[in-house]
């Protein structure tokens, strides 16, 4: 007797099943038909303007006319002789011009020759723009460095892979009106789009995650998860930070990237998990830059629940977490709870810690594995 | 719609042309890429392979005039080309079952023991008959629970249930399975 668990068996069906289990799947429901069309829609597009692009450039290649034989040409016996006879002089020549140059002018190491090119390419991870310089020098003269300032305008990177924390990820929407500037031409040096934008010009420094340990001298705290679980790592967390764009409008992004993903780590089989955020209040709310935590958790709890399968619970409450007070509400979708605490780092910023699961099942627990640094 | 009329229809509207292939074969396209994927893909990864089917058929429809004649084979074949190709690649990247049971009904449908002779395919046709016997809406909250992994909420939607009465049905439903499929020789 073997063990089997009765609905894996259907993984890797046959055609004929299919149908069935075409009849039994879920409802594709309308918002999510028309944001997967759209998705197809755009995909399809770039893809046929490659395919015409190919096609022109087969064209030009393939609709000239061509000729093909074989054109007989004899040449007149002397001519060989001749052209050995003249490249021997040539050569000659050379040789006896290079080293008369030489004799006259010293050896190239007395400083006669020409130094390698030098290109140095400088990139601010948090800027916007890349300045590059370069210099070539020669015995003769100097050259003034050039420099160069380019922007990009890069569009999001998709990418397919994933975080398992993506399961308990509520995406966070607002109705607020971003400054246009924050998004419109973030990079960095790899040229991946980032949250640059919303740390330009401000005391912002990204926390350090290590293991199952993240700290943040900007948000004055260490929080230690439990042994075995890992925060993200640097890539991990741009891909986290990513996905949730990929349907979203250019509206949404806007506000999407005035907050700053800093920190993500799942607990044992993505049963729970806790992220930190900071949020850039000046260009979330241009008319309100200093609004408090609990107008934010108002916000969050009007608009930010919008379209996620959360529903508002209770709080704000406040709470002590590494020796400073945030302001807490709990949030739960069919038995699934989510902490969300908040609290203003500077003038910029306010930092948002999500917790989930069973990160807060213990919720004594959770505030303890804080350290004020 | 045929694919002639299909064809005809990408020749005036070719967006239009689109949310019709999308709508009428949509699910066939979700089936075939979840049943492939479910085990190691998260919801993200079948709604992205979803998107990539779709861009390849359209793509296909209008450059291709042979799969007018056999959409539905054509579309088939293409999903299950590009199902195992993320299945590959997300299988050698990260392996992880991102479907979690947050009903704690689990243990209903595993470690059921069947004998080692009968083979996969054997196996398969004699659950879903057993699950077909059980009828309306019994059969599809039972695929839609264990094997589509949804929540009785969102399957509530689906019956015109209340998520509670989803999850108790779901219960009763699969005390009846064990019987049916005891009397075939497959037991807890």
């Amino acid at each position: 007797m073997k063990k089997i668990d009765l609905f894996d068996t259907f993984e890797n069906a046959e055609d004929e099943l299919m149908e069935d289990f075409t009849d039994m799947s879920p409802n594709i429901d309308d918002e999510q038909f028309e944001r997967l069309l759209a998705v197809s829609e755009r995909n399809y597009k770039m893809k046929k303007k490659e395919i015409e692009r190919a096609r022109k450039d087969n064209n030009i290649n393939y609709d000239e006319e061509s000729v093909s034989g074989v054109d007989r040409v004899k040449r007149p016996v002397w001519l060989t002789p001749l052209l050995t006879a003249a490249s021997l002089v040539l050569v000659t020549g050379a040789v006896i011009g290079s080293v008369l140059l030489f004799n006259r002018n010293g050896s190239l190491s007395d400083g006669g020759g020409i130094t390698a090119a030098v290109t140095a390419v400088t990139t601010d991870k948090m800027s916007t723009e890349t300045t590059v310089k370069a210099a070539v020098t020669t015995a003769a003269r100097k050259t003034q460095p050039a420099k160069t300032t380019v922007k990009t305008t890069e569009k999001p990177v998709t990418t397919s892979s994933n975080a398992a924390a993506m399961q308990t990820q509520t995406t966070e929407k607002t109705t607020a009106k971003p400054q246009t500037t924050t998004t419109a031409a973030p990079k960095t040096d790899s040229g991946r789009l980032d949250e640059a934008a919303a740390a330009e010009g401000t005391a912002f420094k990204r926390g350090v995650s290590n293991g199952n340990v993240y700290t943040s001298e900007f948000a004055g705290f260490k929080f230690t998860a439990p042994t075995g679980t890992s925060f993200l790592n640097e890539d991990d967390l741009y891909t986290h930070y990513v996905m949730p764009t990929r349907f979203m409008t250019e509206e949404e992004r806007n506000v999407y990237f005035t907050s700053i993903d800093d920190a993500v780590v799942t607990y044992a089989n993505a049963e729970g998990g806790m992220d930190v955020s900071f949020i850039n209040t000046k260009l979330r709310y241009p008319d309100t830059p200093n609004i408090s935590e609990e107008s934010y958790l108002n916000d969050y709890i009007e608009n930010g629940l919008t379209d996620t399968v959360y529903s508002y619970v209770s709080g704000p409450d406040l709470v002590t977490l590494g020796g400073k007070d945030y302001y807490m509400i709990r949030i739960e979708d069919d038995g699934y709870f989510q902490n969300i605490y908040v609290r203003r780092i500077d003038e910029n910023f306010i930092i948002k810690i999500s917790a989930s699961g069973s990160a807060i099942a213990d919720e004594n627990d959770f505030a303890k594995r804080f350290e004020a640094v | 719609m045929t694919g002639n009329e299909l064809k005809e229809l990408l020749d005036t509207s070719p967006a239009e042309c689109h949310r019709r292939l999308m709508k009428e074969y949509g699910r066939y396209v979700y089936a075939i890429v979840f049943n492939k994927l479910r085990s190691c893909g998260t919801k993200e990864d079948i709604e992205e392979c979803f998107c990539d089917v779709f861009t390849d058929i359209f793509i296909k429809f209008e450059y291709n005039e042979k799969y007018v004649n056999d959409i539905k084979g054509y579309i088939g074949t293409v999903a299950k080309h590009n199902a195992i190709d993320r299945f590959r690649r997300l299988s050698a990247a990260n392996s992880h079952n991102a479907y979690t049971d947050e009903e704690g009904m689990a243990e209903l449908v595993s470690d059921f023991s069947v004998d080692e002779r009968v083979d996969s395919s054997e196996l398969r046709r004699i659950l879903l008959q057993k699950i077909k016997e059980l009828g309306e809406p019994d059969t599809t909250i039972l695929i839609q629970k264990f094997y589509y992994n949804r929540k009785s909420s969102e399957i509530a939607k689906t019956v015109s249930m209340t998520a509670s009465s989803v999850r108790s049905r779901c219960t009763r439903a699969m005390e009846k399975l064990r019987v049916k499929l005891a009397e075939v020789g497959i037991t807890k």
